[in-house]
């Protein structure tokens, strides 16, 4: 096997870097939007954060395992985050020429992680 | 991205095309009283269900409206595809916006859209929403999810506003120069946003079941903001899966009471292609559809044609 299979991919990286965001989080509503924050929110969870909580992206707290831990619906996750116990990381779903719509935009709504 | 050029406030003040705002504040008895002057001639009991058709005639141009669901889940889209059929226009629309609000945009009876988002959950941008808002065809208040809460929640409460911290150190600010903020009156002297209570005229929402006196039930994981939407509004209507003499079940799931609704109607399959499980799921490979028509004119005027022109009936039959 030669060098580059083994170099990490620029996802992977990605993933890893957002993983880090969660760290020491302790038990908060992690909510990534898009794939890449959603597999760093459940590589941060399986590793370093094990207590973050983790929606099905509909209204449900869920395991590791995919599993039901709890009840979460809109007006509850509201109101942890006003709660401040809510960590949010998203991206844009459009960004126009001059790239600054990522800034203000909101999420890409009801992405399948929310 | 430039706002539309104001119209002044877009919250409350905007709602003064219509009478509903005075008949709200006859409150309590002047509701059914209310509704026997107008709508139905010669009047209708309360405990009959209505046609959508029938709910809305009792709407007008210029009115504020509320759509519960959020964004393509268990959204009123009989009661919307009903004011397709209707010449209303002119129409504020508050809502977690899905097809919903695509539909309404497409059609050009929405003026303005309150709102925090407009999607279609798996398609994460509502495409007709999206091409209006590029075309410069809407006008748009857009607010943090969590604002738009508030605003319900300080118009069920007749409040009028409640302080919240979304939309600090954010565009929304920006983007809604007549948001103010207010500071606290305690030791803490904090600022914080007043959000202006978001008063609606009507408010529609769909059920997966409902007795004919108003009371009305959910069976899937998430309420939504369906009871606050009701409550903000001078007037309530309910569309539902099924109409059943009592509600069965968990009394947690009952989120609706008859103080709160003004009218039921019964249409099956009535929030396709969006969610309402547990009764049915999206209708995925429709909304596919729906987005693909969104984005040509003329792939557009196609499927309205084959879809959007006739009555329920007719729609129903065609998406089977």
């Amino acid at each position: 096997m030669s060098g580059p299979v083994n170099e990490p991919t620029r996802a992977e990286v990605c993933v890893v870097a957002c993983a880090e965001a969660w760290r020491g989080d302790g038990a908060i509503l992690a909510s990534p939007m898009g794939l890449i924050p959603s597999l760093g929110a459940r590589l941060a969870r399986l590793t370093f954060a094990p207590d973050l909580l983790l929606t099905d992206g509909e209204a449900c707290l869920v395991d590791d395992d995919g599993r039901l831990e709890g009840w979460l619906p809109y007006a509850k996750v509201f109101t942890m985050l006003a709660a401040g116990r809510r960590h949010v990381m998203m991206g844009a779903a459009q960004i126009d020429r001059p790239a600054r719509a990522g800034t203000r935009r909101r999420r890409p709504a009801g992405a399948s992680t929310r | 991205m430039s706002e539309p050029s104001a119209r002044g406030v877009a919250w409350t003040e905007e709602r003064g095309t219509s009478d509903e705002g005075r008949r709200r504040s006859e409150g309590g008895m002047g509701r059914w009283v209310g509704r026997r002057q107008r709508g139905v001639p010669g009047g209708r009991p309360p405990g009959v269900a209505l046609t959508p058709d029938e709910i809305v005639a009792e709407l007008r141009d210029g009115m504020t409206i509320g759509i519960g669901g959020w964004g393509s889940r268990r959204k009123p889209m009989a009661l919307v595809r009903a004011i397709l059929r209707a010449p209303l226009k002119d129409l504020t629309i508050v809502s977690y916006a899905g097809p919903d609000v695509g539909l309404l945009v497409a059609s050009g009876q929405a003026r303005r859209v309150v709102t925090g988002f407009a999607s279609l959950d798996s398609i994460p941008l509502e495409p007709n929403f999206r091409r209006a808002r590029q075309a410069g065809t809407v006008e748009l208040t857009e607010l943090d999810e969590g604002m738009l809460h508030w605003g319900l929640l300080a118009a069920a409460h007749r409040l009028p506003f409640l302080p919240i911290r979304a939309g600090l150190g954010s565009g929304v600010l920006e983007v809604n120069p007549e948001l103010r903020t207010v500071r606290s009156p305690y030791s803490d002297e904090e600022e914080l946003v007043a959000m202006p209570a978001l008063r609606l005229d009507v408010a529609l929402v769909h059920m997966n079941r409902a007795d004919a006196r108003g009371n009305g039930q959910y069976l899937g994981p998430d309420p939504y903001f369906d009871d606050l939407f009701c409550l903000a509004a001078a007037r309530a209507y309910v569309s539902c899966e099924r109409l059943v003499p009592r509600l069965e079940g968990s009394p947690q799931t009952m989120l609706l009471n008859r103080a709160m609704v003004h009218g039921v109607t019964e249409t099956p399959n009535g929030a396709h292609f969006t969610s309402c499980v547990p009764d049915y799921g999206r209708d995925e490979a429709f909304q596919k559809r729906y987005a693909v028509a969104a984005a040509d004119p003329r792939e557009w005027r196609r499927f309205a044609a084959a879809y959007l022109e006739s009555d329920e009936a007719a729609y129903q039959k065609a998406v089977q």
